[in-house]
Order: structure tokens, then C-alpha cells, then sequence
């Protein structure tokens, strides 16, 4: 399947089961804006919503800052399911108190040993 | 932002954050003792996190009533800023007044991290502020340098001693006590300093990749690097919204440390209270810098008409045993501070605070 979005740092899929996207590469400042485009694309799925972050090497805090919003936006009975390989993602989430129920992300963590 | 007011706490007339000095057991229990009786009295919440030895103490004196009280983890004060934090979301977690003893952990400080920890003191009383939370902060004379003593008196808006609680006129203003800290010049960096200097968004992808390697290099653990990568590619993407469009990165270790400075021409940030408040829940804008200092071991940021310096700081090893504190030599005279000048030159605050008063300019 050809990625919905391509630049020379990221490439993002859409993802049929479970419904939502599949990155490769890595999000900041210069892609957020289509990775954005791309979560409000998958408007109307009819369940939770899945992003996979495991390909990805860096995700910059105003990128995390549109999974918060985009999740903040969504359907009361949905909730934004996020798989990570890095334990930054969950970090930012405390320390900017998005960790509280007011924002429906289930962060799923694959960490590697040092 | 949080409300930059000294915090009256509900029911009382004054700043709900205290200094108390003891020098010994009986002056310690003679204060901490009622301070968690009546809370718990009253049915507040009451968190300690003092020294495993005034713990146990505290503990035995209480006794059963000791089951009431929640006592902190021995690793509960990590850096100042997430200290902040905690100590602000234990305040806006409890539903109504609630009390903490917190003695920081002075033993074993540089000069450079005492003065951080006594803007953790000052800037706690506006983290604090709007909420039931009264602290109370043991410091114990026996074994405290005398500079860490008195700047205590102009961290904290009120005085404990047993049972008397009032307002301390040496008192500064917590922006002005911030803004004295960042009065004194940084270390210059390593001639040695590894550089990547950058003019664009779409370069910060490289300078990432610079700042990897040097990472790696030096040994950094895998979190403490992707931390770093997350500070350095906030602080670089300040520089290019905010600070004229171009930076440097630069990148030097020494025995402990990595350092790694981002650098711009326009003077911008407001330092004195920069990214160390916890950002109120509903605004999104400017968290960048509070990112900085919640995911790095130390930040240092100052803004002059030259530019805008952030210097990240992390740890490449534990620091070392034993006390540091006092081992560098401190200029002595500070302008501006009155007669507390030699204490603020003793913890290296050597330079004068900003004539302005809190709130403005912001």
C-alpha cells in the first residue's frame, strides 16, 4: 500500500486493522502540521483509534502536543491508542499533566533495555 | 500562569510556605509535631518528605497516628523543577487545605545546584499559590553552611518556631529572587565544544542527528538521549520562531556532565520565571521551555540583548559522594540585595536583582 504521506523525514500509512496510522521516521516541526492532516482524515472510524509510533525515532513535543489535541477532539467513547518503543511520550504526557482522564490516550509502551 | 501572588492559605492571614530552623531534635518536634497534629485534626491531608532520620522520628512521636500521615520515598526531591511539580500537583490533587514538611536535600550540592534548589524555594510559593497547601521547611542549623541558612530567610514568607507562625519581612519577591540567580555568568563553554549551527526548520533534523552522536558518545544513557533530543529540538525551534532566525548548537562534557547550549542574536525570553511555573491545564502555548527543565537534569537560561542562551545539562554519571558544597570560591560582594549581599554571594548569586517588580513585562 503506497504511504499516505511522504516527506524526507516521515512516512505515514493509513492502517485498516485496527483503524488508524502507522509512522516510519520521525515528527517535528517540519511535518506536524500533515501528520495532523492525517489523524483528522481517520474522522469517523467508528471505534478507538490506533497510532503506531514504534518505526518512529523522534517525536518532538509539539508533535505529542497534536496527538493530545487530536485525542481532546475526539467522540466521548473513543479513546487515541498510541504504541511507543521510547519512554519520552509518556514523560511529556505527566509532566504537562495530559496523564489525567480529560485526555483519552492509552499510551502502549514497548521499551527496549539500554 | 499561575497566579503570582504570595499564597494566603484559606482561613489564614498569611503566605502558607514557612521556614523552620531547628538545632536539634526537641526545637524540630516542638514545630513538626503540632504542624501534623492539627492537620490531621482537621482531617488534611499531610505529606513529609524530610531525612529518613526526622522521618523516624516523626514516626515514633506520632505513633499510631503516624499510619495517617503519608511519608515520601527516600528518591521523592529529584531535580528543583520536578520537585515543582510535584509538590504543585500533590497541592491541586488534595480537595482542601492539605500540609507538607518538605526538607530539601541541601547535603552534598554544588554551589550551582544550592542555588537552584533555593529558586526551588522562592518559586515554590508561587507554585503553590491558589491552593490549600501550607508548607512548612525544616532547616537544620547544625549542619546547613551558614549561606544556605540565611538565603532561606529570603525564600520563605513566613516564620515557624513551635507553634508561632509569622510573616518574615526579609522575604523577597520570588521573580526577583529568580531573576538574581540568573545574574551569575555561566561557566564558558569547553574550548573542546562540538558545533552545529543551523539557519531552518528543515535543518533541525541534522542538528538532532549531531546531537546523537555527541550523546552517544559521551556515554548517555538511551532515556537521557532521547530527552536531550527532545530539549535541544525545543530549544533550536525557539531560536529560529523566536530568536532571529538563526543558532548554534554547541556540545561539551565534563567529568559528570553534558552540556549542550543552544544559542541565538535576539534577546527574547522573560528568564526569571521561564518554563519553571507547571503551565495552567487549559493553554497549550509555551511549554516548550517548561519541557526543557522537567526533562533535563539542569537548564540554564538567560536572555540579554545579545541573545538567548539555553544550556541543558545532563548527568553522564551519578554525582559524586560527600559534600561540594563551598569547595569553589565565591565572590563575596553583591549590589543591590542589602544586607543580605554576603549570602547571596556565598551561593553564588553575585549580581544585582532587576529593579522591576513581579508581573510586569510579561
Amino acid at each position: 500500500m503506497p504511504a499516505a504521506y511522504a516527506d524526507a523525514l516521515l512516512r505515514i500509512w493509513r492502517t485498516e486493522e485496527p483503524p488508524g496510522l502507522r509512522l516510519v521516521g520521525q515528527v517535528d516541526i517540519t511535518n506536524q502540521v500533515a501528520f495532523m492532516g492525517q489523524l483528522l482524515a481517520l474522522d469517523g472510524a467508528p471505534t478507538h483509534l490506533t497510532v503506531d509510533l514504534r518505526e518512529v525515532s523522534f517525536v518532538s513535543f509539539a508533535a505529542l502536543h497534536v496527538l493530545v489535541t487530536f485525542a481532546v477532539l475526539l467522540d466521548p467513547d473513543r479513546r487515541l491508542v498510541v504504541h511507543t518503543k521510547s519512554p519520552a511520550p509518556a514523560q511529556m504526557l505527566r509532566v504537562c499533566g495530559w496523564d489525567r482522564p480529560a485526555v483519552p490516550i492509552t499510551l502502549l509502551e514497548e521499551i527496549d533495555d539500554d | 500562569m499561575t497566579d503570582p501572588r504570595a499564597p494566603a492559605r484559606p482561613g489564614f492571614h498569611r503566605p502558607a510556605h514557612h521556614l523552620l530552623l531547628y538545632g536539634g531534635d526537641p526545637q524540630f518536634l516542638a514545630a513538626a509535631l503540632p504542624f501534623a497534629r492539627e492537620g490531621l485534626a482537621a482531617g488534611e491531608p499531610v505529606f513529609i518528605a524530610t531525612t529518613a532520620r526526622n522521618a523516624r522520628l516523626l514516626q515514633r512521636h506520632l505513633g499510631r497516628q503516624a499510619r495517617q500521615v503519608d511519608f515520601a520515598p527516600p528518591d521523592w526531591h529529584r531535580t528543583p523543577p520536578q520537585s515543582l511539580l510535584a509538590y504543585h500537583d500533590r497541592a491541586h490533587t488534595a480537595v482542601g487545605p492539605s500540609r507538607v514538611l518538605g526538607e530539601t536535600p541541601w547535603l552534598g550540592l554544588t554551589s550551582a545546584e544550592a542555588r537552584e534548589w533555593s529558586r526551588f524555594e522562592a518559586l515554590l510559593t508561587l507554585a503553590l499559590a491558589a491552593t490549600g497547601a501550607w508548607h512548612l521547611c525544616p532547616y537544620d542549623t547544625r549542619t546547613l553552611p551558614a549561606s544556605i541558612l540565611k538565603t532561606a530567610h529570603l525564600t520563605h514568607p513566613g516564620l515557624t518556631s513551635g507553634v508561632t507562625h509569622r510573616p518574615n519581612p526579609a522575604h523577597l519577591d520570588p521573580e526577583d529572587f529568580s531573576a538574581a540567580c540568573d545574574s551569575v555568568p555561566l561557566p564558558e563553554p569547553s574550548a573542546g565544544a562540538a558545533e552545529f549551527r543551523f539557519d531552518g526548520l528543515d535543518q533541525l533534523a541534522a542538528m538532532r542527528a549531531f546531537t546523537r552522536r555527541e550523546a552517544r558518545a559521551a556515554g548517555l544513557p538511551r532515556s537521557a538521549v532521547e530527552n536531550l533530543l527532545i530539549c535541544v529540538d525545543e530549544a533550536a525551534a525557539n531560536a529560529l520562531r523566536h530568536g532571529g532566525g538563526t543558532g548554534r548548537c554547541r556540545i561539551w562534557t565534563t567529568p559528570t556532565d553534558l552540556l549542550c547550549e543552544v544559542t541565538d542574536t535576539h534577546g527574547t525570553l522573560n528568564s526569571a520565571l521561564a518554563g519553571y511555573l507547571p503551565p495552567a491545564t487549559a493553554p497549550l502555548d509555551g511549554r516548550g521551555l517548561w519541557i526543557i527543565r522537567q526533562l533535563s537534569d539542569a537548564a540554564d537560561m538567560r536572555s540579554s540583548d545579545d541573545g538567548t542562551i539555553i544550556r541543558i545539562r545532563m548527568r553522564r554519571m551519578p554525582p559524586p559522594e560527600g559534600p561540594r558544597l563551598g569547595e569553589q570560591p565565591l565572590p563575596e560582594e553583591v549590589a543591590g540585595l542589602g544586607g543580605e549581599a554576603e549570602t547571596l554571594g556565598e551561593i553564588g548569586l553575585d549580581g544585582a536583582p532587576p529593579r522591576g517588580h513581579g508581573g510586569e513585562g510579561r
